[in-house]
């Protein structure tokens, strides 16, 4: 029987998982110690390393999936235009002449919109629901990730 | 012989911790009757027999519950809700165009009384005791559960009434006079909906198909007693059943298909000869060894699978092994015995087989020993399924029409039904059983094909490849500079393909220069220095004519053409050049692909959805080596969905989950915002791969990434908004529509979302597939994340036009087509390229 590598898990350093399990682990040992995932972040070139937001950058520059490719600068302005209103409820006189344009545009996302629906109210298993009030205090643990990305 | 002595009768190794059957009352004398058989710490069988118990514990096929009753990976995903969080489709998530169908599924109702519940107990023992199997033999024993309707596998136990008190105390006297004490403790009450029951129902109906005579193989059901021979290639097939109980929308329903079971009628040993034979003696064992380990194979006489995972040279039969009670007898004598078995050769090997453990003990995996003249191999061999005839003939058994399945599954009801015992299982659990379900689907609007000046209305959307005959395609790319390399012999079939090519292009608007020809030996060496030589960064296209499919032909030019040296290839087999009569559809083929290849569009459908990006993902193992996955990322980078930006990264991980869509999504966005100078205002995503049980980890894993890389790039005024589906080819369900007296395959856009999709999800099943023979499959998509809030109707309707949009086939696929061209990446780069092929091949359809 062929052993697997082990590794440790970066919220509670007692857990030993083997490899391939590790992103499952990582999934809901994130939601069970929200205090600790909160100072925590993902590495862009490898979900699996979680460092620290404090050290983040550090890592970033010295990872070990890192490749060239992705160290483009994005060329993308920060603040987008709001060109996006017009897009929507514009006619169909783009190349395509098909009357039947989605007109979908009903809701009104605020950000804060796309951040809470992913907030882990429901998205648990009934064994974890007395994890649902800890998840109620502290909004969503992703949004670590993007705090620690802006440098 | 008992079950239970004939295994350790075998020699095999001690152990405790059996899975074990439990018995009724009348056998439990005789179990405990024989010295041998230690109430501790014996060593019980461990594969179960198929005798007639009524009672038997839930573990009976190997599933056990854990202490706490959780359920298996497997159930893992009916625990995630993701449709309560969708605002939008909280209340509905029915599309509404189309003209409504009836349709027949293959799920049969499993009605149960409205105040239905399963009680679930703990089960302890003082003292403790370590054999089950007396566990579940003193359990079953005691006046007070005997009449009861009952599941136990050692330590949870299921009724389907509950006793009077919550904490219930048993005594009971063991056979030595020892009282022991069992307290039952209720431990929860659960509604039919609950993911632990309906892992229990699955369990319950394991059961019942054993007691239809059929054998577990793998996860499905087979019946020996009725095989389909195929003599001509010395196969067998058994005809049987996957299943699975689940709840769908309002109802429990159990979906069954029938599944076949390829059988070799060739034994170890035979195929040993043979090998022996044409290989010679020199270097047999390790030829063997090479071949047969990782093998199933199965015991006729027990209808048994094992894996072969080391052969034992030095054990012949006529040695002797120990068995259980101590006393010895050799191999070919207890054949003899206890199945009436004569081995003819008496020099054999046996074959060691690892028994998998079911449980965590840390225990030495148990071993036993097969004689290979017994064993029967399974599956069907490389060679075997690259031969056509024999391939077509077990296709002509296997491929069964709607009206033939949808007999056999009438007839396995029916059986059901008839059968005392499944009867009274059911109906002692409360279960009604039978009803085949039918339900309402939509057949959505077919889609025009937009050429460069022309708009088709194919007939069939299932091809349309003479629809777009003489069309121009959308875009092309002219072919001017570009090599040809072909060995001394393919000379002469060079000539009629360019021609062929240059008449095929012209209508299609695809124009065919004159290549640089170059000739080289047979060898794959040859192929690579001839591309060194004479490449140079005009050369748009290389084409090998390649003179047969070895593997290391196709695999070294695209591993070096794709990453070391980057430019599109065109590999065709010299052997298809030589059918004349196919010429022309060779051509047209071959000049499709190298249109895409070189930045073409050929054609597209209608997205009335503006500043829309459409991402598709798809992960599989590297095949050579195990450790590494390979995750396929392919973004649209234009509103028509026409162009296609793709990016392949490998994964030192064996999981099958992925860890780098955040920088495989910040690539997209870059470039999509260089080819439109904005964002996309919609994102959807449909990932392809998920297995059962990752669900969860795809929603609460991959997500975050994506959503990290959104929220990264489109910071300011408003997100890009993101939407997940998963996609998923292969599942149970059927759909036929009936007309008069038969059932047929229901037509193409055939959309299904009530009543055999899941109240916790948003999901929809559509058809977009067909086939002259046997019955389509539906594919399965669930919406997982959805930011963009669209109605069900346009996510159907979307999905379903993608399915027009994969460039390597002229006609409807089965997926959308970004997860087609993710799957093609990640196929080429699993199996021939091993390593992340070059970005600068990333804006064309390279991997076609």
């Amino acid at each position: 029987m062929e052993l697997e590598a082990i590794e440790l898990c970066p919220y509670d350093p007692n857990h030993r998982i083997p490899a391939s399990r590790l992103q499952y682990h990582l999934a809901s040992c994130k939601k069970k110690n929200p205090k600790i995932a909160k100072k925590m972040a993902n590495c862009k070139y490898n979900a699996c390393h979680v460092v620290p937001i404090k050290r983040l950058k550090d890592h970033e520059a010295n990872c070990v999936n890192r490749s060239a490719v992705d160290d483009e600068p994005l060329n993308l302005p920060k603040v987008t235009p709001p060109s996006f209103e017009g897009n929507e409820n514009s006619n169909a006189g783009d190349q395509i002449t098909d009357p039947d344009v989605w007109n979908v545009d009903h809701m009104h996302h605020s950000p804060s919109f796309v951040l809470e629906t992913f907030a882990p109210k429901k998205l648990v298993c009934e064994s974890d629901s007395r994890d649902l009030q800890q998840a109620d205090k502290y909004p969503s643990s992703y949004k670590s990730w993007g705090r620690g990305q802006k440098n | 012989m008992s079950g239970r002595a004939r295994v350790r009768a075998r020699g095999m190794a001690p152990h405790h911790g059996a899975r074990e059957v439990g018995s009724t009352p009348g056998n439990l004398m005789a179990m405990f009757s024989s010295p041998g058989d230690s109430q501790v710490s014996s060593s019980g069988a461990s594969d179960i027999s198929q005798s007639d118990e009524v009672t038997v514990s839930s573990d009976d096929s190997g599933c056990s519950f854990t202490e706490r009753g959780q359920v298996t990976r497997d159930f893992v995903d009916l625990s995630v809700c993701t449709r309560e969080k969708m605002a939008h489709v909280k209340d509905c998530k029915i599309g509404s165009s189309g003209i409504p169908l009836r349709l027949v599924t293959n799920l049969f109702s499993l009605d149960l009384p409205q105040d239905w519940q399963l009680y679930q107990y703990h089960v302890t023992y003082s003292p403790d005791l370590a054999s089950r199997r007396l566990k579940i033999a003193l359990l079953y024993s005691h006046s007070k559960l005997i009449d009861k309707t009952k599941a136990f596998d050692g330590t949870s136990l299921f009724l389907s009434e509950k006793l009077d008190q919550k904490v219930t105390e048993l005594t009971c006297d063991t056979q030595r006079g020892e009282t022991v004490r069992i307290t039952l403790t209720l431990t929860s009450q659960l509604p039919f909906t609950s993911p632990v029951c309906i892992h229990f129902f699955n369990i319950i109906f394991k059961k019942l198909f054993k007691k239809l005579k059929m054998y577990q193989i793998g996860r499905n059901f087979y019946k020996p007693s009725e095989p389909v021979e195929i003599p001509q290639y010395k196969l067998s097939l058994w005809p049987g059943f996957a299943f699975s109980v689940s709840h769908f929308e309002s109802r429990l329903l159990l979906n069954a298909d029938v599944s076949y079971k390829v059988l070799r009628n060739e034994t170890v040993l035979e195929f040993m000869t043979d090998l022996c034979l044409r290989a010679g003696t020199s270097h047999f064992t390790e030829t063997c060894q090479k071949q047969l380990v990782g093998l199933i194979v199965l015991t006729r006489y027990n209808n048994k699978t094992y894996r072969i995972d080391d052969i034992d040279w030095s054990v012949k039969p006529t040695q002797a092994f120990q068995k259980r009670d101590g006393s010895e007898i050799t191999y070919m004598d207890y054949y003899k015995q206890q199945y009436n078995i004569t081995l003819s050769d008496l020099n054999q090997p046996v074959l060691v087989s690892l028994l998998k453990r079911k449980r965590n003990d840390n225990m030495e995996p148990r071993m036993v020993h097969l004689i290979p003249e017994l064993c029967f191999l399974t599956g069907m061999s490389s060679q075997a399924t690259s031969d056509f005839h024999l391939m077509r003939a077990v296709a002509e058994e296997t491929r069964l029409s709607p009206m033939a399945r949808q007999q056999q599954l009438a007839r396995l009801v029916d059986d059901m039904q008839r059968n005392q015992v499944v009867r009274f299982e059911l109906e002692s659990w409360g279960l009604q059983f039978g009803n085949q379900m039918s339900l309402t689907g939509r057949v959505v609007p077919s889609e025009k094909i937009l050429l460069q000046d022309h708009t088709c209305h194919p007939a069939s959307a299932a091809d349309w490849s003479k629809d777009m005959r003489s069309c121009r395609v959308l875009s092309s790319e002219p072919l001017n500079r570009w090599l040809v390399i072909c060995c001394s012999r393919a000379e002469n079939l060079i000539e009629g393909l360019l021609s062929c090519l240059r008449r095929v292009g012209g209508p299609m608007g695809f124009n065919v220069s004159y290549p640089k020809i170059i000739k080289v030996d047979e060898r794959p060496a040859a192929f690579l220095r001839a591309i060194q030589l004479h490449v140079d960064p005009d050369v748009q296209l290389v084409m090998c004519i390649l003179p047969s499919n070895q593997k290391n032909y196709y695999d070294s030019i695209k591993k070096y053409l794709s990453s070391d040296c980057p430019i599109p290839s065109q590999c065709v087999l010299s052997r298809t050049l030589t059918k004349q009569g196919m010429m022309m559809s060779v051509a047209t083929k071959i000049a499709l692909q190298m249109t895409c290849k070189l930045g073409g569009e050929l054609w597209a459908v209608e997205i009335p959805l503006k500043s829309l990006m459409v991402v598709g993902v798809d992960i599989c193992r590297d095949a050579l080596n195990k450790d590494v996955t390979v995750v396929g990322f392919v973004a649209s980078i234009n509103s028509r969905l026409t162009r296609w930006f793709s990016r392949c990264v490998l994964q030192r991980r064996a999981a099958d989950i992925a860890d780098c869509l955040k920088v495989c999504m910040t690539g997209a966005l870059n470039k999509w915002y260089k080819h439109n100078h904005d964002l996309p205002s919609r994102i959807i995503v449909y990932r392809d791969g998920v297995g059962n049980g990752q669900l969860k980890a795809v929603l609460e894993y991959e997500i975050p990434q994506l959503l990290s890389s959104v929220a990264e790039c489109g910071s300011g005024a408003r997100y890009c908004r993101l939407s997940v589906v998963v996609v998923r080819k292969r599942c149970l369900l059927r759909f036929f529509s009936e007309t008069d007296r038969t059932v047929k395959n229901p037509p193409l856009g055939t959309v299904v979302d009530s009543e055999a999709t899941r109240t916790e999800w948003y999901d929809f099943y559509l058809v977009s597939q067909t086939t002259n023979r046997g019955t389509v499959s539906p594919t399965y998509y669930n919406v997982i994340y959805d930011d963009n809030g669209l109605k069900p109707d346009h996510m159907q309707r979307l999905t379903f036009k993608l399915c027009h949009l994969y460039y390597n086939w002229q006609g409807l696929i089965s997926v959308p087509a970004p997860c087609q061209y993710a799957h093609k990446l990640t196929f080429l780069v699993a199996q021939s390229i091993h390593k992340e092929p070059s970005l600068e091949l990333a804006n064309n359809l390279f991997y076609l």
